[in-house]
């Protein structure tokens, strides 16, 4: 238990001494994770509310494959995108492997299917009567798509929210694809892994702290934003 | 008189039952119809199939003399408005759902608020205009839905059981709107009720249904 306390007790101190390398893994892991959640939400968000309106051949196997998609664990993503990013590999032509941006497709790919499922149970979950409203106040198609999307915004704000913890929460992807570089590809996660494998428990706690800390704050902001959008 | 709509042998089921079977059908325009019956009657689904919100399995609804087949034809989106028996008011301020037609037909900003605060008054629930559309009881909402489809102006606007949550006063002047509308050249008012004194007091032409099932018109 001493050791913990210790341990705890420099953490802390690590944290309110600002210091410069921890802040810089923070700053990495916010950019990454926030990148990754936008660019999948341009995505996922019209595409997911396009699933929920229109009924199509395959569509029922489809969402069962996105909700495997979901649990896909984020090493064997990893490897599938480093197998396509490595020298060798398909993608290897673009040289972005070991960098942000590798991490960013790689997060892409674990939360979209997260996102998409979760824009789609909120679309199918609105109210009956909201398109017989849309249609008969005039909505075209692309009007109706904009509205349904504004009306099921609290519950894609929680998906958003959901992608944002398992993006910055992952440590697969970042490790295979970032490999782990300082003041680079070194995010929240890969530098518990290393911190506590080398010996160095408060560092990894400080960080541990600090994951924390952001997941609350995201969350405080989620329900500031439900309650202003009510 | 001009024909509105002329339904022919339309057959309409939910899943498998059958919900309306109408042989034949007139409906005049520029007049007050009134579709009759008593629950389950059909009338809410006569209503939706006149607003081409659902699309009759069998059988065929002419349109000002014109065969629609599609219930997204966007001719009709602009002409016809339905408010519902229980109405979904959309999420924002009162004056946010009055003005949401408006903006689907692009009407500049100022004129649209305009026109949606007018109505407002002219509906009685102007002083709702800030509130959200959570926070007001059901027959402001019954009320604020009609606004919402006044304001817009339609040629044809159908009306589902519109005085069930109102009370007298409130009633009374929703028949009055309903009537003012109607005065209103090449307006066509479409609505069902059980209330038979603003039956009498309004209808040009009344329409029993019983049991979902209508044979002739007259």
């Amino acid at each position: 238990m001493d050791y913990f306390s210790q341990s705890l007790s420099a953490a802390f101190d690590l944290i309110f001494q600002f210091d410069s390398t921890i802040w810089q893994i923070v700053w990495v892991s916010l950019k990454i994770s926030l990148l990754s959640v936008f660019i999948s939400s341009l995505i996922s968000i019209p595409l997911g509310a396009l699933f929920a309106l229109h009924n199509f051949f395959g569509k029922h196997f489809l969402q069962q494959l996105l909700n495997t998609l979901m649990a896909v664990p984020t090493v064997v993503i990893g490897l599938l995108l480093y197998g396509l990013l490595s020298r060798q590999g398909a993608l290897g032509y673009f040289g972005v492997l070991y960098t942000q941006t590798a991490i960013i497709a790689g997060e892409c790919l674990l939360i979209t299917p997260i996102i998409l499922n979760l824009t789609i149970v909120a679309i199918q979950s609105s109210d009956k009567r909201l398109i017989p409203t849309l249609l008969s106040l005039g909505a075209n198609k692309y009007q109706l798509l904009i509205r349904v999307i504004l009306e099921a915004r609290l519950a894609i704000m929680a998906a958003l929210v959901t992608g944002f913890g398992r993006a910055i929460g992952e440590v697969g992807i970042a490790m295979i694809l970032g490999g782990n570089i300082a003041n680079h590809t070194r995010t929240m996660t890969t530098s518990i892994a290393l911190e506590t494998s080398m010996g160095n428990f408060e560092s990894g706690l400080a960080l541990g702290l600090l994951l924390l800390t952001v997941a609350f704050l995201v969350n405080i902001g989620l329900h500031q934003l439900q309650q202003s959008s009510r | 008189m001009t024909i509105l709509y002329h339904l022919e042998n339309i057959e309409f089921s939910y899943a498998k039952k059958r919900a309306l079977h109408i042989e034949q059908m007139i409906i005049h325009a520029e007049t007050i119809t009134v579709l009759l019956g008593h629950n389950g009657s059909g009338k809410s689904t006569l209503l939706k199939l006149l607003a081409f919100l659902e699309t009759p399995q069998k059988g065929r609804i002419k349109f000002h003399n014109e065969d629609i087949f599609s219930k997204k034809h966007p001719m009709l989106r602009k002409k016809i408005v339905l408010v519902d028996q229980k109405p979904y008011l959309l999420r924002g301020t009162v004056l946010e759902n009055v003005l949401q037609g408006l903006k689907f037909r692009h009407i500049p900003a100022t004129l649209a608020e305009r026109q949606a605060l007018d109505t407002l008054e002219q509906a009685g629930i102007h002083h709702l205009a800030h509130k959200k559309a959570t926070e007001i009881s059901g027959g402001e909402a019954q009320k604020v839905a009609l606004a919402r489809a006044l304001v817009l102006q339609p040629d044809v606007l159908l009306l589902d059981e519109p005085f069930s949550h109102l009370d007298e006063a409130s009633a009374e002047h929703i028949s009055q709107l309903i009537t003012c509308f109607s005065r209103t050249p090449n307006k066509s008012i479409i609505f069902s009720s059980h209330n038979q004194k603003h039956v009498t007091k309004l209808a040009t032409q009344t329409i029993q249904l019983a049991s979902g099932t209508y044979k002739f018109s007259q």
